[in-house]
């Protein structure tokens, strides 16, 4: 059992067995060729990564624009609306108090107490 | 690209040289070299730095090779060291001097994963750390690995020890 549990090729066996492989170095056009294929890939990566890019910028500006128009228009609108509104009540306002000078007729009124 | 130049005349020798055993076909070798030093320069901002750049980049070749063989060779050794029994053993203890053909074709009998382990360990001298690094397993299972790697391997040199003498022939 000793017997059969003992290793026959030990590591000093393995080595000397394959210290018999030939060792040769890979063909002298290989670096030539690894090197042809990086330089042929880089500028199809870069001009990848340019559109990219710029297809990204040119996005983020017009998305800027959009938004900033947005919210001017919006900013607009509601001056506009606010601006109809206060006009509308000082009209009611002026009509109801039959004043040319409505600001001054209102206090007045609040002045001499007539309505309260 | 320097570098990488620089890296290439260090290391290109011993990965062409698995690759090449382990594909056993020049052309395959040559460009399974040439994938490997591509995707190493494609991949380089992700080392690390845990380890040797040696180490790294064997790891890569194990890979990709391991990979090709999967993906493409369909023959491939397939000798199992549990198989031994006890009589196998019996024969004869001699040394026996064999040149790069009968060596090749031990190790051509060997399953991948343990061939690789061989050449890795016997060849380039790497160390368990080294190996269990390149091929992404715990050292314990390097040490088992080529253990069972070396069992298959005595096995394979006692068939074709059996093969020589049943032809009569006579090993160098």
């Amino acid at each position: 059992m000793m017997e059969n549990n003992k290793e026959l090729f030990d590591d000093k066996k393995v080595k000397k067995l394959l210290s018999s492989l030939e060792q040769e170095g890979p063909p002298s056009y290989l670096w030539d060729r690894i090197e042809a294929s990086i330089q042929a890939e880089e500028p199809v990566k870069n001009r990848i990564l340019t559109v990219l890019f710029s297809t990204f910028f040119v996005k983020a500006a017009v998305s800027l624009s959009v938004l900033v128009l947005a919210i001017g228009l919006f900013a607009y609108h509601d001056y506009h609306t606010k601006q109809t509104a206060n006009d509308y009540i000082y009209q009611m306002l002026f009509e109801y108090n039959g004043q040319s000078d409505w600001e001054e007729s209102f206090y007045q009124t609040i002045d001499d107490g007539e309505h309260f | 690209m320097q570098a990488l130049h620089s890296i290439y005349e260090i290391t290109s020798k011993f990965v062409y040289n698995v690759i090449l055993r382990m594909v056993k076909d020049r052309r395959d070798a040559e460009d399974l070299t040439h994938e490997v030093y591509l995707k190493i320069y494609e991949k380089r901002k992700k080392f690390r730095g845990d380890a040797e750049i040696t180490t790294w980049i064997y790891r890569i070749a194990v890979n990709m090779t391991l990979n090709f063989i999967k993906r493409n060779m369909k023959f491939v050794g397939d000798i199992d060291p549990d198989t031994i029994k006890s009589e196998d053993r019996s024969y004869e203890r001699t040394e026996h001097n064999l040149d790069n053909s009968d060596v090749m074709m031990l190790l051509d009998k060997l399953k991948p994963e343990h061939k690789i382990m061989l050449l890795m360990r016997f060849m380039k001298e790497l160390s368990y750390e080294e190996i269990a690094h390149c091929l992404h397993i715990g050292t314990g299972t390097v040490k088992s690995r080529l253990n069972r790697a070396k069992k298959a391997l005595e096995i394979a040199y006692h068939e074709h020890y059996s093969t020589m003498i049943l032809k009569g022939g006579a090993l160098k």
